[in-house]
């Protein structure tokens, strides 16, 4: 086809990866994974360990009925997606911060509350649930230089096998977010080995970065690498979902935490493996 | 269930009976209140004392009363009054004439006459309508017989498509084939747009406007939104809904106050109202997507929406000078093109650039 003059191998592009999702993921199962809480239980039946769920607030008596916020807290959309409308929170006196280090009060955290209620970062759904949930912090095995925040694992899997990986970590700049689109970094992660390949960011403004800029050691190793990847393959089986991009982390005790498990996974991963996961998947 | 949800349930209900029953009993007088055009040249059927009897009168709105023929008026068995008279103008100066009261109707409309009676033998038409019958009617002086069933042009099903002369009868086919190219656009080349088919509803927009006054200033529109609702909304903060609402505000005063310029076009109803939904949508993300992921990006998939939506607006100007034939031909094959394009499983145009680090060129 035209498209080999330009890559050696042609990655999945959308109208496949679209078919497959239609073929391989069950509305059922899409609209089970979406919604987070829904999804957090049926893990948690299962014995997958999630974040801890503090508050559930499902409307504007809910919000009142708070009598105070914890210390540490992230609050989020049920049904968000690409990381919208997620603040993690630290006390500080009166107030809260952010990991950018903008300034919440109590009334500010409430307004935002509101606006998820209001659906704003659910799409175009009439409204939506918040989450206050555990504040989670990363294992120290994968602190690396200009890393700021929780890193993420996100473990590609089609027909419940792993084929592709990367490891994403927020920065400055996505304000505590590792999603891609946000500007967190991208480091493709060899499935085998679970060793890091390239470094890779998606917004146009945010400089490119190597792997010896992140001062990662040569001998780096993504911890548990062969347990994160049989969990995430146990989620999509738990999920009925045949195309998944299972996020993972490891928390400040090494162990392994599911964030969420995404049934229309995004492609951007194959040009931060550098790598086509048409290639991987074809028979 | 809450009481307040019972309460509003109720109030919601008797509204729509109370909007029910005014559909029922009012829509008749609605209906009739609708003026009938009527042309020079119509049927009449005069309800005389021999039955009901259709002939053809003429419109005269230069007369006050209605003139009908004597010998028809006698041998329909009608007996003119002598006693009650009318003084009527003619070329020969005032003359008194004999009246004749009856009924006629012209299509549905039922008329009480008093009528004038004289000697019509030399004129075309046996009978004459005044001013005072046609009272709460519309005289279309160009046409004949629009009331009469068989002069009508008979109905169709797919009678839109003899129709040339309605605009908006040729648009109506054109919506769906614009929305295959946005399909195509889509699946093959990979354009992103904010809304779908927002550059739809926009190129229909343009095609009543004309792309030369109409594209810059829609232009204007969304970007003085997109920069009120950034430097002065989202200080507000206010809930999306309210945000939306005022957006709509916003564009409304925008309008009026282009339409008032000594330029300014005139904005039918059908050309503001669905565009004003679109592009409040259109707002509201683009400032949205500025906050979210920066100007660059968010303004990119403004310009290749706005882009579309003109190449749309060619497109459409295109179809529109199409004979109906070529017209539905078109609509044919962009049923078939749309399912076609639908089964492409390869990469789209824009993927070529996206997935540049898979490129052969990239090294690494």
């Amino acid at each position: 086809m035209f498209t080999n003059r330009f890559f050696t191998y042609p990655p999945l592009g959308m109208n496949r990866r679209n078919r497959l999702i239609r073929k391989g993921n069950p509305l059922v199962s899409l609209r089970q994974v979406k919604d987070k809480l829904g999804l957090r239980s049926i893990l948690s039946q299962n014995g997958i360990p999630t974040p801890h769920t503090y508050n559930v607030i499902h409307d504007f008596t809910d919000l009142k009925l708070i009598p105070s916020f914890s210390d540490e807290f992230v609050v989020k959309p049920d049904r968000g997606y690409g990381g919208k409308g997620i603040i993690l929170l630290k006390r500080n006196g009166e107030r809260f911060v952010n990991p950018s280090k903008d300034v919440y009060s109590e009334s500010d955290i409430k307004r935002h509350i509101r606006r998820i209620l209001d659906g704003e970062y659910s799409g175009y759904i009439a409204q939506d649930i918040a989450i206050i949930e555990q504040r989670l912090y990363p294992s120290a095995k994968l602190q690396f230089r200009h890393a700021y925040g929780l890193p993420d694992i996100r473990i590609w899997c089609f027909q419940f096998k792993p084929v592709m990986s990367m490891l994403r970590y927020p920065t400055f700049e996505s304000k505590g977010r590792s999603n891609l689109s946000a500007g967190g970094v991208g480091i493709g992660i060899d499935l085998a080995t679970g060793r890091p390949t390239y470094v890779h960011v998606k917004t146009m403004t945010l400089v490119e970065r190597r792997l010896e800029d992140l001062e990662i050691p040569h001998d780096f190793v993504i911890p548990r690498w062969e347990e994160i990847k049989e969990m995430a393959v146990k989620c999509s089986k738990i999920a009925n979902l045949q195309m998944t991009g299972v996020d993972i982390i490891l928390d400040s005790d090494d162990q392994i935490v599911v964030l969420e498990v995404n049934g229309r996974p995004g492609l951007e991963i194959q040009n931060i493996n550098e790598d086509s996961i048409l290639r991987k998947i074809s028979p | 269930m809450n009481m307040w949800v019972k309460t509003l349930i109720g109030i919601l209900v008797i509204v729509a009976l109370v909007g029910f029953l005014w559909l029922i009993m009012g829509l008749p007088g609605v209906l009739s209140r609708e003026p009938q055009v009527i042309g020079v040249l119509e049927h009449v059927i005069i309800d005389s004392p021999a039955g009901p009897v259709d002939i053809i009168a003429k419109v005269d709105t230069g007369a006050d009363f209605s003139a009908i023929d004597r010998s028809l008026a006698l041998s329909l068995g009608f007996k003119p009054s002598d006693t009650e008279t009318k003084a009527v103008m003619t070329e020969i100066g005032l003359q008194e004439r004999p009246t004749l009261r009856f009924k006629y109707k012209i299509g549905t409309h039922e008329i009480n006459s008093l009528a004038t009676v004289s000697d019509r033998s030399s004129f075309s038409t046996q009978m004459l309508i005044g001013r005072e019958d046609i009272k709460g009617l519309i005289v279309d002086p160009s046409r004949d017989f629009l009331t009469t069933p068989e002069s009508r042009p008979p109905v169709q099903f797919f009678g839109f498509l003899n129709t040339v002369d309605s605009q908006l009868s040729r648009i109506i086919p054109i919506i769906p084939i614009l929305g295959t190219a946005v399909v195509i656009l889509r699946l093959l080349a990979g354009v992103r747009t904010y809304g779908i088919f927002a550059p739809t509803i926009i190129a229909v927009t343009l095609l009543s406007l004309g792309i030369i006054p109409g594209f810059p200033v829609y232009v204007f529109l969304i970007v003085t939104g997109i920069v009120v609702k950034i430097l002065v909304l989202d200080r507000l903060n206010l809930p999306q809904v309210a945000v939306l609402s005022l957006i709509i505000f916003l564009l409304v005063l925008l309008m009026v106050g282009i339409t008032s310029l000594p330029a300014g076009f005139t904005l039918s109803f059908n050309i503001i109202f669905f565009p004003l939904i679109i592009s409040t949508y259109i707002v509201e993300q683009a400032s949205k997507s500025i906050t979210e992921h920066g100007v660059v990006q968010a303004m990119s998939l403004l310009i290749s929406t706005l882009v579309t939506a003109l190449l749309l607006t060619l497109y459409a100007s295109f179809l529109i000078e199409q004979s109906a034939t070529v017209l539905w031909t078109f609509f044919a094959v962009s049923i078939a093109a749309t399912i076609a394009a639908g089964q492409y499983l390869g990469l789209r145009l824009s993927e070529l650039i996206r997935f540049k680090f898979l490129r052969r060129t990239h090294v690494h």
